[in-house]
């Protein structure tokens, strides 16, 4: 009985985990503004090995939720491209490492 | 998030990305070379020489980095920690510095400690390549990348053999050897930095 109480919670965790997050991309690229404050196209492009296109894709969604700040400015006469987290992008990105690790905490080692 | 070690791990990882391109390894061999080649030849012009070359290499690094790499402001506590890890670099070449100035001032007054006198005059070629591999090996602590603490052992083992060639007026020799090696490992990494990280296609309006 209290097996399927605690498989039932798993669930339910899992579900409720942020499944724009749960996206591995995704959570590269967040994972990487969490630790810095700010960071620019390339560098995010360099580190997560993501194609400019594919990059861009996961930004605006990022973006569209609300958890990325996109800053657009030119240096000379290059475009630049800014970008960090919100505080409600850090509060998600906080919330969807702690739901995970209990996920993972509640599972079964064998 | 704290006292997470991935995220920590990871933010280590970013910062370390920025001494991949090899140009400080091939800096400070520039200077091991310009010194190995001055007693060598005894010109103190090549040691201006290849000083020069070394800081102008150093000015143009943000030129090559940048575009490669992208641009990334550390968080408050990074920044911090940074600060501090300069400090304490700082302080060390300093304290380095105003011992080898009281050193200097003492050997050339002849009031040394007649046992410090014998000693230097058979050590000193090592003493001051202990030195200076402190100072790399300072270095390596502050920035966390561990190939700094090879060149450290690589240097001071180049002057402590330079000491014992010294009755053989071959000093130079070992110095020249590490600058050599120093080199060679800062060109192949930065030529793997290069390969690695071709420019980036011109920023458009895409994303």
């Amino acid at each position: 009985m209290s097996k399927n109480i605690r498989s039932g919670e798993e669930v339910r965790l899992v579900v409720t985990v942020d499944r724009l997050i749960h996206e591995p991309a995704r959570y590269n690229i967040m994972a990487y503004l969490f630790v810095v404050q700010s960071a620019d196209f390339i560098f995010l492009q360099t580190q997560t090995g993501l194609t400019w296109g594919n990059l861009s894709s996961h930004i605006n969604k990022l973006e569209a939720a609300g958890y990325v700040v996109v800053e657009k400015e030119f240096i000379g006469k290059k475009p630049h491209t800014m970008l960090h987290l919100t505080d409600k992008g850090r509060v998600a990105f906080d919330d969807y490492r702690k739901r995970m690790r209990k996920v993972l905490d509640t599972l079964p080692l064998k | 998030m704290e006292g997470d070690r991935e995220l920590r791990e990871l933010e280590q990882k970013v910062f370390r990305s920025y001494f991949k391109d090899g140009l400080w390894d091939i800096y400070g061999a520039l200077i091991l070379l310009g010194f190995g080649l001055t007693i060598f030849t005894g010109s103190i012009y090549l040691m201006l020489a290849f000083t020069t070359v070394a800081v102008i290499l150093l000015l143009f690094r943000r030129r090559i980095l940048m575009p490669r790499l992208g641009q990334v402001n550390f968080s408050p506590g990074r920044q911090a920690k940074t600060k501090r890890s300069r400090i304490i670099a700082t302080a060390t070449l300093t304290v380095t510095m105003l011992l080898g100035v009281v050193f200097f001032i003492l050997y050339s007054a002849n009031n040394m400690p007649r046992w410090l006198d014998i000693w230097m005059a058979d050590y000193f070629v090592a003493a001051f390549g202990g030195v200076l591999a402190l100072v790399v090996a300072v270095a390596a602590y502050v920035v966390g990348v561990w190939r700094y603490y090879v060149y450290a052992a690589v240097v001071f083992i180049a002057y402590f053999v330079a000491n014992m060639l010294r009755p053989n007026d071959m000093e130079s020799i070992p110095v020249i050897v590490a600058g050599g090696i120093v080199f060679i490992s800062g060109l192949i990494i930065l030529i793997r930095f290069l390969r690695k990280y071709p420019l980036s296609p011109q920023e458009t309006d895409s994303v």
